[in-house]
């Protein structure tokens, strides 16, 4: 637990001025909506909702990470392959290393961000499409280099039996233990993500996607701090990777294909990509959705797609959105 | 050049054009220009569309090569610069006229001016607001919903928050109400004797920015045709030559 509880207090330092700025009625709604329904999984008790409840949470981390990267105007269809490097990174190291699981997290963010430093390097001088389509074959590439390396990556029968995840001689396999963990490294991860946007550096983040000549103008170099968005996004990504494989146990590089980025990038828009909250009402929204339509058979995939495309067509801002209006509304604030 | 004032500090020329020449491939759109501005001197540059002035101030800013010439920003070379290093040089320039950052509040904008120069922010932005009362009071609303005056106040407030030596303007007045226009120009002469910072101004409101600056140039299809002190320049005809040809 070392690790998380040094993440969590807030700086002391004045430059951030925490207090001012966290009580507003958007944090007092988000506090509202998402502390009773943390807590509702612990009052409930069954394996099943903690299952649905563990999922939530890794796909909120991961999503997170992507909407770090989409902050600089970039959209990544490669999100899949650094989770699937982060994953590979920590569950390597915990099998045939026998590193500690949350030095193998740690390992699994190096692996990720290393990565995406040099693809950054590569492929953020591209605009728009290029960008994605590269992004795309990257993740395909992934992919298949993981499938030609059985020796590292186990091939086509991937990794099994990764070790249950343990922290400090405790072991968090049990259902309710590693959905506590999960929702820290969760609260954890948009932490880090509030404080990175509220920042100087995400204000370059935001001044570069919304008025890129004017950004120059200001002195703000664009390719670092897309580089920058790129990486710290990819890091979350790898570490999402990384809880992910010790939570299911078994990884193959068919768990971290194109679909699964586009999934990432779906969850997203629904939640809303302009918001940190976002993240986290995109995969509360969406990764039960698929459980719930379960009965309805092969009309599945139809209700699924009619939810999304009323929710692009009404909620351009997303579910977030919409919270934020109503935030707004409360606040008494036009 | 460089002269001695009396007080025996040498002082440079702050921003120095010799012989520039621009062109969009085989269209010359600047042929052979030289001007100069001297420290803390407001300098305009005057004429009518397609005469070569917003070519100028691209050249200037690095935006667009130029085929020839020299430019040089207190005494060092900046015809290579990149748009990016202006800011850190000590140029303050708005690339789409008073365009701001739309989805910002008026307050993150003016932070973003002083991404190169971040200390003291608190002092800067109290003197800002003395200029633009008007942008303390929207200082937490959406940039994009200001009106034009207030985005071109916006526009100088975080050109200001870089701390400048040579301040950039392309047409801060053009669509603006003659009161507001004239309420402008009050208070760039304001930040120009206070700060002492340089201010080129690119107008085609000639009446307007000739009683403002120190000295200005007319330009007329690429060429520098007339100079002088705004006064004597209001006086002469070389104004309507220059706009409506002779």
């Amino acid at each position: 637990m070392s690790e998380l509880q040094q993440t969590n207090p807030v700086p002391a330092t004045a430059k951030w001025k925490i207090p001012q700025e966290f009580l507003t009625a958007k944090s007092a709604t988000y506090c509202a909506l998402f502390l009773p329904l943390a807590a509702l999984p612990l009052l409930i008790d069954s394996s099943f909702v903690y299952h649905i409840a563990i999922l939530v949470c890794l796909n909120a981390i991961i999503t997170s990470g992507l909407g770090v990267i989409v902050r600089v105007d970039q959209l990544s269809l490669a999100h899949g392959a650094f989770a699937g490097i982060g994953a590979y990174a920590s569950a390597l190291a915990v099998i045939k290393l026998g590193v500690p699981f949350l030095l193998s997290l740690v390992l699994a963010a190096l692996a990720a961000g290393v990565a995406a430093v040099l693809l950054g390097r590569l492929v953020l001088g591209l605009k728009g499409v290029y960008f994605v389509l590269a992004t795309f074959a990257f993740n395909e590439l992934f992919r298949m280099i993981m499938l030609l390396l059985p020796e590292i990556s186990g091939g086509t029968n991937g990794l099994s039996n990764i070790p249950a995840a343990e922290i400090a001689g405790l072991e968090i396999s049990s259902k309710p233990g590693f959905y506590i963990f999960i929702a820290l490294a969760l609260a954890a991860t948009l932490l880090v993500v509030w404080m990175i946007l509220r920042s100087p550096i995400g204000r370059a983040f935001d001044a570069i996607s919304g008025n890129l000549p004017l950004a120059q103008a200001s002195g703000i170099p664009p390719r670092r701090y897309q580089i920058l968005a790129f990486t710290s996004g990819s890091v979350i990504a790898g570490v999402g990777g990384g809880i992910m494989a010790a939570y299911v146990g078994f990884i193959s590089p068919e768990s971290f294909t194109f679909w699964f980025s586009v999934n990432t990038i779906i969850m997203l828009i629904v939640g809303g990509r302009y918001s940190i909250m976002g993240p986290v009402l995109g995969a509360l929204l969406l990764t039960p959705l698929p459980e719930v339509l379960r009965s309805t058979g092969q009309l599945q995939q139809i209700i699924y797609g009619v939810c999304l495309i009323a929710i692009l067509r009404f909620m351009p801002g997303g579910v977030s959105g919409l919270i934020d209006r109503f935030a707004e509304l409360m606040s008494g604030r036009k | 050049m460089s002269w001695t004032l009396i007080s025996g500090l040498t002082m440079t020329t702050t921003l120095r054009v010799r012989d520039l020449r621009v062109s969009y491939g085989p269209v010359q759109a600047v042929r052979s220009i030289s001007f100069e501005i001297e420290p803390k001197a407001i300098v305009a540059l005057l004429g009518a569309n397609g005469a070569g002035k917003s070519t100028t101030l691209r050249a200037i800013t690095g935006l667009q090569r130029p085929v020839e010439g020299e430019i040089e920003f207190e005494g060092r070379s900046i015809s290579r610069i990149t748009p990016m290093q202006l800011a850190r040089a000590g140029i303050a320039f708005s690339p789409e006229g008073r365009r701001p950052f739309g989805e910002m509040s008026v307050l993150e904008n003016l932070l973003v001016g002083a991404h190169t120069r971040p200390r003291d922010v608190a002092k800067k932005l109290d003197r800002i607001y003395e200029y633009f009362p008007r942008l303390k009071e929207r200082s937490k609303q959406i940039s994009s919903s200001l009106s034009g005056g207030e985005q071109q106040m916006l526009a100088i407030g975080r050109a200001l928050m870089a701390e400048p030596k040579l301040l950039l303007l392309d047409e801060p007045t053009l669509g603006l109400a003659p009161l507001l226009a004239r309420e402008i120009m009050r208070i760039l002469r304001e930040i120009n004797d206070e700060q002492g910072i340089s201010i080129l101004i690119v107008e085609q409101n000639a009446r307007m920015a000739l009683k403002l600056c120190d000295y200005a140039y007319v330009l007329a299809s690429g060429r520098l045709t007339a100079e002088g002190t705004g006064g004597d320049l209001l006086k002469g005809d070389y104004i309507q030559n220059a706009y409506i040809g002779n």
